[in-house]
């Protein structure tokens, strides 16, 4: 294809502010990962009900969507705290599998009451509309407006996770949790909380996701492919890997899908999966296996 | 300050600890000795609450503090470090000190971090990663951490194997220096001359309980202690 400026920096900015919602969308699940070292199968489905709920909260009560989404994190937060105190303490610390299969079988429950419950329509929140022109560039305004809560969220959690006491504690439960207990740590309050955050980013995620594409309550599975491969391409725990996976899926999609077809940026995810475990598998930043 | 009676903590058939008795006096440095496979890191354990006993009673300041978690032993005031330092290596030496502390501002947790930096020796330390540390300096990095809690008892596991002469000394001289403030403090150690220049007081353990306590002098001479350490003694 030509080189034409104008058009790939209109691909470029389509594929950053792609990867400012993937950032977010695998924020959680990493978050989970470092405290737990348990990949959350769950994730995606709980990104889906935090989606939902927001969709509710549009269409039932009329709240706009930037108004519903802390209510709905707020609400998956308790969700993962209770996920956490009532299921996953019992089997994290034993077989890694055991805690593996509890998150995988939490996900079909989930899918499936989720269609129960909200049926298998297909919803979006299409409650902004139209675009702006930046610099000579189109900017869709549903996606700017999810862009910068993405990144003004994933920010505020970074903040939270490095300036905070409570940040630190969960970092050192993360990296070392049998010397954070002895420096005064409370390492099960530090799970259950992380957990809850991990949940509140997802709904977060998901709400914002809603806001520029469809879902239906299956769509939790696509979505933690897209975490999935963003986490390991940058790297397992590691926060700043994970931004960078965040970058490099969302501009491999938006340019896999312009310049070779349009389901291939829905494979983007796999192809980057595949290659970075072949070629680097500890991810780009990724710590190996301790 | 510390009262520990018939601990006991037995891995499968191993009586690791079997109804150790002891008390520390506070404002004393108590050294902990015996030989390998004693049960003095085990104790230790017994006592932060990382190993649960079969069987015994831990006091700490007339309280009972038996079963209690680790990191509820660390906020009254009872701090550990390790035979290995364990840092949390992908923070700095700065975020380590002021990893576990909740009180007061962060503007005050930095504030005492870097003094105990200081007193330690590793301000220029403060902002390097922890996995950048030498051992020595680890060493340091842990004794500082611990501080931060402002124990009034600290267990020290080791504290002076695998550092040079001149470090040993200095951390000896920080743990008088912290004595002096009123700090006790249990120490696990091999490096005997060391530990009997700095102990007022010596625990010997031999097959997980306390076989001798007394002065370093007295327990030097006791022939239990000899025969623990070099077999029964031949005229």
């Amino acid at each position: 294809m030509l080189w034409e400026p104008v058009l790939w920096g209109q691909l470029l900015i389509h594929g950053v502010m792609l990867a400012g919602l993937y950032g977010l969308l695998a924020l959680g699940l990493n978050l989970v990962f470092g405290v737990m070292r348990v990949i959350n199968f769950a994730h995606g489905e709980l990104v889906m009900l935090g989606a939902f709920l927001t969709f509710w909260g549009y269409t039932a009560l009329g709240l706009h969507p930037l108004v519903a989404l802390p209510f709905s994190a707020a609400v998956l937060f308790g969700v993962g705290w209770a996920l956490q105190r009532l299921l996953m303490e019992r089997v994290l610390g034993g077989q890694p599998m055991a805690a593996l299969l509890v998150t995988f079988g939490l996900s079909l429950i989930i899918i499936n009451v989720g269609l129960l419950v909200f049926g298998a329509d297909i919803r979006s929140i299409p409650v902004v509309s139209g675009s702006l022109r930046v610099a000579g560039f189109v900017v869709p305004k549903a996606r700017g407006l999810a862009f910068l809560t993405a990144v003004a969220l994933t920010v505020a959690t970074v903040a939270f996770l490095r300036w905070t006491a409570f940040g630190r504690a969960i970092r050192a439960t993360a990296q070392h949790p049998e010397v954070a207990i002895t420096c005064g740590v409370d390492v099960r309050r530090t799970r259950l909380v992380t957990f809850g955050l991990g949940a509140a980013l997802g709904a977060a995620a998901g709400s914002l996701i809603m806001l520029i594409l469809p879902m239906d309550p299956q769509s939790g599975s696509l979505l933690i492919l897209k975490a999935f491969a963003v986490i390991i391409v940058g790297g397992l725990g590691s926060v700043a890997g994970s931004l960078l996976g965040a970058l490099v899926l969302g501009i491999a999609e938006v340019f896999g899908s312009f310049f070779i077809a349009t389901v291939f940026g829905e494979v983007m995810a796999y192809v980057l999966l595949l290659l970075v475990l072949l070629v680097r598998p500890a991810g780009l930043l990724g710590i190996a296996e301790r | 300050m510390l009262h520990v009676e018939g601990l006991e903590k037995r891995f499968g058939g191993l009586r690791a600890v079997d109804g150790a008795t002891f008390r520390l006096q506070p404002g004393v440095i108590t050294a902990l000795i015996g030989p390998n496979g004693s049960g003095k890191t085990t104790t230790f354990d017994l006592i932060t609450g990382n190993v649960r006993p079969n069987a015994g009673v831990v006091r700490f300041e007339g309280r009972d503090i038996t079963g209690l978690s680790p990191w509820q032993v660390a906020r009254l005031g009872l701090g550990r470090t390790f035979q290995l330092p364990r840092l949390f290596g992908e923070m700095t030496v700065l975020e380590n000190m002021t990893a576990a502390v909740r009180e007061g501002t962060l503007r005050e947790v930095v504030h005492r971090a870097l003094k105990l930096l200081d007193f330690v020796g590793l301000t220029a330390h403060a902002d390097a990663p922890a996995s950048s540390l030498s051992y020595g300096q680890r060493k340091l990095t842990e004794l500082a951490r611990v501080l931060m809690l402002r124990p009034r008892l600290v267990l020290l596991d080791e504290p002076f194997a695998g550092v040079n002469p001149t470090l040993a000394r200095a951390i000896a001289d920080r743990l008088l220096a912290l004595q002096r403030q009123g700090t006790t403090f249990l120490v696990i150690d091999h490096d005997m001359p060391l530990v009997m220049g700095l102990a007022e007081t010596v625990l010997v353990m031999d097959m997980g309980s306390v076989i001798a306590a007394g002065a370093p002098k007295d327990v030097r001479d006791d022939p239990r202690v000899r025969e623990a350490y070099f077999g029964t003694a031949r005229p």
